[in-house]
């Protein structure tokens, strides 16, 4: 069953689902949780929960999984808190493992603290990275202090460790000999505290920042309709996605899907273009794995200069045009 | 209808630099200019709707520095009925399963029958996420994040619009509850200087971690799973170029290197 693992504190990654397709940042948990417990000789664990969903088990064995608990019942086909954070905390009980990992989505972050309270243990949000070290801490870091700083934050008393993590802040990997195993387990469900009426699908228009090879972005310092007109217009002659910083959604400018940093996407293209963006870490860090990283910015000090490869010191109006032109000649030639 | 609200004060934007991190781990913010959290406005506009339509009360929480004592004055002008600070040095250093295990404390203490317990979704400051759902589970209660729409129905029931990664959902949620509420909600008010003159005479009671009969190991740092164990300024790994000359030039240079000029092809 689930705790035959002689006193080993294994790695669990909670899985999401939708419609029998697990969510990427899941898979990218069960990759980083294999390279961790490949390290110490430990099992990693998919939970998967649903109903009728068995068949998403083969993914996430060659995603990296060893073992995937398979809890099914009809009541448990979309996600509830009142089911879901129970049932997990009964398993965690059985089989003690080490650390949890959820990816911070919707459900996630709705789940990962709750199961956290219950069993009174330590629950870090969004880390960009994980660790683990030989006694089993797990070393989680996150940006602290407005983003000027890394901080290393530790669970040392209590298990699990719980941790979410961001989508695209690992990568997902592929195991196509790797062998598992789908251990089922019937959830003992508690009480109901609340009815729920209905889920209405809307079809989101998946971002396109994740796959383009080039990503433009606007910030604070980009703060009118013609401007955002000439950053769409560079995105497009280079092929890419338009995304932005903080400022640049709360102001309306973008949507929320298109915000890049910390409580965004992290994305890894070859080319981002910071325009009119200070480069405060909290941003900084949904790009640091770009390849090449530019910069334009008016203020010679702007942060950005020092984390970025190239930097154009200019007010944006007068930069941009000047690129889209050169990025246009040098296509024709 | 009993409604609790939760509200966090954090340091104004552009306050940040002025922060230290003492050698405990615990943030030194004595000095720095607060506000309330802006979703957490959200929350009690709701709340205040709530008792206009079905009368009851309204009560605001918080944990924070006596600093904070001025920023529940905003509360009680917005409209809140009656506002409870939970301050003490043993409450220094929480992390959200310590914050949410005092909160929790001080409303069952404070109000006891209540209804519903609103939160704002994320603080600007850490903005973890996670006080909402674990200030439930130590109240027993259920919890929704992520609201977008609440609407009290006939029976103890309210019927919440929550968003999701592919769509929304509709629950209908029986009472007590917990809710994380989104800036979507609503509008919040703005008070007036009659709504401020007629809050003066409302009281704001500062309760201590013996008040809540929460003792040290269970408050602020030692009540906390989580540890801060290292902070570090993260290495720059950029080349840092500063490109010269005419703009055109700069341009110019700019899609001549390589890792630029591969992309354009
Ligand atoms: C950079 C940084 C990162 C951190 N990361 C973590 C972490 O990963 N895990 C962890 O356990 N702790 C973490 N902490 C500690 C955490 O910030 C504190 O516990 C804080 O008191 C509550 O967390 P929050 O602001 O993230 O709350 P959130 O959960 O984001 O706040 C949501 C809502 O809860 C209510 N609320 C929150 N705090 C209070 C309060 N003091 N008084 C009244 N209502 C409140 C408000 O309605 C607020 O809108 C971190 C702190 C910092 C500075
Ligand atoms: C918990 C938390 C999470 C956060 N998550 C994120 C996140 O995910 N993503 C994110 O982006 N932010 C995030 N932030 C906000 C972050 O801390 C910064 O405030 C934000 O990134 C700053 O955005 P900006 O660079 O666009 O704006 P600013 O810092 O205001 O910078 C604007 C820049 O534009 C330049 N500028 C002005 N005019 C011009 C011009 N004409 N031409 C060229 N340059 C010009 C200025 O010199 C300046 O450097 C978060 C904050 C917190 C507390």
């Amino acid at each position: 069953m689930i705790g035959d693992i002689e006193g080993k504190e294994n790695l669990w990654v909670f899985v999401e689902q939708f419609k029998g397709v697990p969510k990427q940042v899941s898979l990218e948990l069960i990759a980083k949780a294999r390279m961790l417990a490949d390290r110490f000789g430990l099992r990693v664990a998919a939970l998967l929960i649903g109903d009728n969903v068995r068949n998403v088990s083969p993914v996430l064995i060659n995603a990296g999984a060893d073992d995937v608990f398979l809890l099914e019942d009809p009541l448990l086909s979309q996600y509830r808190s009142d089911f879901y954070a129970p049932v997990i905390l009964d398993l965690i009980r059985k089989g003690k493992p080490g650390a949890v990992f959820f990816g911070a989505t919707p459900i996630g972050r709705d789940l990962a603290p709750a199961v956290a309270a219950l069993a009174e243990t330590g629950c870090t949000a969004d880390c960009i990275d994980l660790e683990l070290t030989e006694n089993g801490a797990l070393l989680q870091t996150v940006p602290a202090f407005g983003g000027r700083m890394m901080a290393v934050i530790v669970t040392p008393e209590r298990r699990p460790q719980i941790a979410t993590v961001r989508l695209g802040v690992f990568q997902q990997a592929w195991f196509p000999e790797h062998n598992g195993r789908v251990v089922d387990i019937s959830p003992q469900l508690t009480q109901a505290k609340f009815d729920l009426v209905e889920f209405v699908e809307e079809s989101l228009q998946p971002s396109l920042l994740f796959s383009a090879r080039v990503v433009v972005a606007g910030g604070a310092g980009v703060d009118s309709r013609e401007g955002w007109e000439l950053l769409r217009e560079l995105a497009g002659v280079l092929q890419g996605a338009l995304g932005g910083s903080r400022p640049a959604l709360d102001n309306g400018w973008i949507r929320e899907s298109q915000m890049i940093g910390h409580s965004g996407s992290t994305i890894r293209p070859d080319l981002y273009i910071a325009v009119g963006i200070s480069g405060d870490v909290l941003h900084m860090v949904g790009v640091q794995d770009a390849k090449v990283i530019v910069a334009v910015n008016s203020d010679s000090r702007a942060p950005i200069f020092s984390n970025s490869d190239y930097g154009i010191i200019g007010d944006y109006r007068e930069v941009i045009p000047v690129l889209i032109n050169a990025v246009k000649k040098k296509q024709r030639s | 209808m009993h409604v609790a609200v939760c509200v966090k004060m954090v340091p104004a934007p552009g306050q940040w630099s002025r922060i230290v991190f003492r050698d405990d781990g615990s943030l030194q913010r004595e000095g720095i200019e607060l506000i309330i959290n802006p979703v957490d406005r959200n929350a009690l506009e709701e709340a205040l709707k709530i008792r206009q339509a079905r009368g009851g009360t309204v009560a605001v929480f918080s944990m924070g520095p006596p600093s904070c004592l001025e920023h529940l004055r905003e509360a009680l002008a917005m409209g809140a009925d009656r506002a409870f600070l939970l301050s003490d040095r043993n409450f220094a250093g929480a992390d959200t399963l310590a914050t949410s295990r005092a909160l929790a404390a001080g409303i069952k203490k404070e109000m006891p029958g209540f209804d519903l317990v609103l939160c704002g979704s994320a603080s600007i400051d850490s903005g973890t996420a996670q006080v909402g759902p674990q200030l439930a589970a130590y109240l027993g209660a259920a919890h929704l994040t992520e609201a977008f729409s609440i609407s009290v129905g006939e029976q103890n029931c309210f019927q919440v619009r929550t968003a999701g990664s592919h769509g929304y959902f509709v629950t209908d949620l029986r009472k007590p509850a917990v809710i994380s509420v989104t800036k979507q909600l609503n509008k919040p008010r703005i008070p007036t200087l009659f709504d401020i003159m007629a809050s003066c005479n409302k009281e704001i009671i500062i309760l201590s971690s013996a008040e809540l009969s929460l003792p040290k190991s269970e408050s602020g740092l030692e009540g906390s799973p989580t540890k801060v164990r290292e902070l570090f300024f993260s290495p720059a790994r950029r080349l840092a170029r500063i490109l010269e000359g005419s703009m055109e030039d700069r341009v110019e240079e700019l899609l001549r290197q390589p890792g630029v000029a591969g992309v354009l092809k």
